[in-house]
């Protein structure tokens, strides 16, 4: 065995400790007698006198299993839900506010927040465009129309189009609040934002 | 000759030592330097409430004015910590209440602070003058109230990222109508609206007001009259920064602002209309600090607001700034120390931000005072991590969230250990580190070499073996704080180091491979460290010993075990194993 115990391990017999003087442990382990001899115990022993088991200087020969099990319990973990408790690493309380940014406004059900009204609300929703690997989030809250809309997405996805796009060649569909996907324009502008949940731009012609 | 000198000498000259380092290296001398040195102690920090009793502070420094006291581990920021784990501030007041009425200042850091607390708090110490409360929890507006309302000599009053329950807004208005000592107000966490005629009162009372923090709640229409009432403003943080688009509006902001020449910082902006940002052009210039984490612009807008800040030595900002946004940062803050940028979507699949390295490494390359980085992305290479840590060898914190777990280097799908070691071999003085992405147990052995000035790691679904856990506690020599979740560390490593266990203020270890037998056996030998299993399913014991524990906090205490432990902690000391064999 590469380990060299100067205590018990738990699956050990567990050894009588004089004291709390831990070199009196090491002197008085009977592993410790059969390695007397060896230098490189000694020289831990002295330097390092409250180890309780000596490093080896080897990697886990012994429990070769131990990573698998670990591994397993992560993918218990990420079956059981997407997320993992406590990562990414962002503290409770932004995550309440990013939350709060992005799902609009949900007041504190202990705050007397009845002025934090309809009209501050932020309404974010995820936009992809045909081809482009990154989406955006856009706060449908700043549009008033359907045109200001299209302005706004032609705009924020200019360095993906032709300089000479224009709103004729892109079609803007959403999904709706029942998940069917629709064109945008059919329904009045308020209808729209109070139904949408994501959009995508089609190039036309395809 | 030095014993020759009066004790009033020394006591003037240990005067002059500022750090607790200091001071404590000159208690060390000589016990007659020891004592001199306690009795004009004034001001102490805990960094772990129960590594030390309040008895045993309060018998060491008698004369305390100042009390800086961490409760909960770090990861507590991330849920990773039960509710109810302790932390409790209520039996230091009580003590510090009886033992040092004339003291002055309390900063509280991760701790229970209940309403009760806040009440002995103003009512024990009448020249009371400074409150911070970062990331703390357990009180109410109406603990707040007694404070407004007691401590006629109150400067400070700093809520940071505390959680409170907000019962009324109205406990603004209980700062009497002759308080006029308010330097620094910080109510950012706070949720519900404030009495807004009492803020206004209190604003246009207090003379040397040079921080203020609003929440939320207080819509942009109120800013101009606000500001206006406080031109000695250096730091403001603004509620949320919307409002219908209206020119008015925005003159009358941008006149309000313009008053306020030394404006130094700017945060808050939640709810932020692009359209409104110009308002604040006139004192970008001066501005050194700003905090743009909560406001969701996209990345043209954030480069118009940032590139005027040529003075920025601070910026935390979302990933909406996009790498092209961190190019502008480079080419235009020369003077950037920190910078921190956090993820808008954290918990989606996909990117929604195009935010990769090679921002960072932009940054690393054009902002020569660099010294701070957090990074969140979902992206990294071993060819940013090493220009990045050549670029800037001078790093002292250097945290790098790279959001799924055990991601390789995209580029070549190899583990990011040479990234990470081409960072510890540079960075010299490197201080703090978190590591992410796909590592093996070699990164570990670069840390134990080459990080000797790091004091706090952080460690999440890395390593192959115990031997990456010994690599970093036989040799990172500074380190004071260890966290790590998920990884395959377990009993050896653990043992094999237990005297680096006292040299360190805490261990935390969660979904490791340490057993409960190792725990059990390093909580009896080493008498001085309190080894606490916490365990939400049931008793540790009712487990095989070779069980691995699901969370595991080890500190070193001159205290004793905790009195106050909820019934998921099991603490291993020899009590404990008598019970449990």
């Amino acid at each position: 065995m590469e380990l060299q115990l100067g205590l018990a391990l738990p699956n050990q017999t567990p050894m009588l400790v004089k004291g709390l003087d831990l070199n009196c442990a090491y002197n008085g382990g009977p592993e410790m007698e059969n390695n007397k001899n060896s230098g490189f115990m000694d020289h831990e022993v002295q330097s390092k006198p409250s180890s309780l088991l000596l490093w080896s200087g080897q990697p886990n020969e012994e429990d070769d299993e131990a990573p698998e099990k670990w591994s397993e319990n992560y993918q218990i973990n990420e079956e059981e839900s997407q997320e993992i408790v406590g990562w990414p690493p962002i503290n409770s309380l932004r995550k309440e506010l990013l939350h709060r940014c992005q799902g609009g406004w949900i007041p504190n059900h202990r705050a007397a927040a009845g002025r934090v009204t309809a009209a501050r609300m932020s309404m974010y929703v995820k936009v992809k465009m045909e081809g482009v690997p990154i989406g955006r989030k856009i706060d449908l809250r700043l549009y008033n129309s359907y045109q200001a809309l299209t302005d706004a997405l032609i705009n924020m996805f200019a360095k993906y189009t032709k300089n000479d796009s224009r709103d004729g060649d892109y079609t803007i569909l959403y999904q709706d609040r029942d998940g069917d996907w629709m064109l945008a324009g059919d329904v009045p502008w308020e209808t729209f934002v109070q139904s949408v949940q994501r959009m995508e731009i089609i190039k036309n012609g395809n | 000759m030095a014993y020759s000198f009066p004790e009033e000498v020394l006591e003037h000259v240990f005067s002059f030592l500022s750090s607790d380092k200091d001071r404590n290296a000159v208690s060390l001398v000589c016990k007659s330097w020891y004592e001199i040195e306690r009795w004009c102690r004034r001001r102490i920090f805990v960094g772990n409430c129960y590594a030390v009793s309040p008895e045993i502070v309060i018998r060491r420094f008698p004369e305390v004015r100042a009390v800086e006291i961490k409760g909960k581990p770090h990861f507590a920021d991330f849920n990773l910590v039960p509710e109810e784990w302790g932390g409790y501030v209520y039996p230091w007041i009580v003590a510090m209440s009886a033992a040092y009425p004339l003291l002055e200042e309390i900063k509280l850091k991760r701790m229970v602070v209940t309403d009760e607390s806040l009440e002995l708090i103003s009512k024990s110490f009448k020249n009371f003058k400074v409150l911070v409360l970062s990331s703390c929890e357990g009180f109410t507006t109406d603990g707040l109230a007694s404070i407004a309302a007691n401590c006629r000599n109150l400067r400070e009053l700093d809520l940071r990222e505390s959680d409170v329950e907000d019962l009324s807004g109205h406990w603004l208005s209980h700062f009497p109508d002759n308080y006029t000592s308010l330097v620094s107000l910080n109510m950012s966490c706070l949720g519900s609206e404030v009495s807004f005629s009492a803020l206004e009162r209190l604003v246009a009372r207090s003379p040397n007001l040079r921080t203020l923090r609003l929440n939320r709640a207080v819509p942009l229409e109120k800013l101009p009259n606000l500001i206006r009432r406080a031109p000695q403003l250096v730091e403001f943080g603004t509620g949320a920064y919307s409002a219908e688009i209206r020119s008015d509006i925005l003159s009358n902001l941008a006149e309000a602002f313009s008053g306020c020449k030394q404006l130094k910082g700017l945060s808050g902006f939640w709810d932020v209309v692009p359209s409104y940002l110009p308002a604040m052009y006139s004192v970008c210039s001066g501005i050194t600090s700003l905090n743009l984490s909560y406001a969701t612009i996209q990345s043209p807008d954030l480069v118009k607001l940032v590139s005027q800040c040529k003075n920025l030595q601070r910026l935390w900002v979302l990933d909406y700034i996009e790498d092209s946004g961190l190019e502008a940062l480079a080419a235009s803050c020369k003077d950037l120390q920190e910078l921190r940028v956090f993820p808008s979507d954290p918990f989606g699949a996909e990117p929604n931000v195009s935010l990769t390295e090679q921002g960072l490494v932009s940054v690393s390359a054009g902002c020569p005072k660099l010294r701070s980085v957090l990074y969140f992305c979902r992206q990294m290479s071993n060819v940013a991590l090493i220009a990045i840590a050549r670029n800037r060898p001078e790093m002292i914190r250097f945290r790098l969230c790279i959001i799924e777990p055990r991601a390789p280097d995209y580029l070549t799908l190899e583990p990011l250990d040479t990234g990470f070691g081409a960072i510890v071999e540079n960075c010299k003085q490197l201080r703090r580190l978190s590591l992410s992405g796909l590592l093996t147990d070699r990164v570990f052995k670069y840390i134990g070499t080459h990080a000797k000035k790091l004091e706090m790691l952080s460690i999440a679904f890395a390593g192959d073996s115990d031997l990456g856990l010994h690599h970093v506690l036989s040799g990172c020599e500074s380190l004071r704080k260890l966290e790590i979740r998920d990884c395959p560390f377990g009993d050896k490593a653990l043992l094999a180091n237990a005297a680096k266990l006292e040299t360190m203020r805490s261990l935390w270890m969660s979904s490791c491979s340490v057993s409960f037998g190792a725990c059990k056996l390093l909580g009896q030998k080493m008498p001085r460290l309190n080894v606490e299993v916490i365990d939400e399913r049931d008793p540790p014991d009712s487990r095989p010993e070779s069980c691995p524990v699901e969370r595991l906090y080890v500190y070193r205490t001159v205290a004793g075990r905790r009195v106050d432990m909820p019934h998921f902690v099991y603490t291993m000391d020899e009590d404990a194993a008598l019970r449990f064999s």
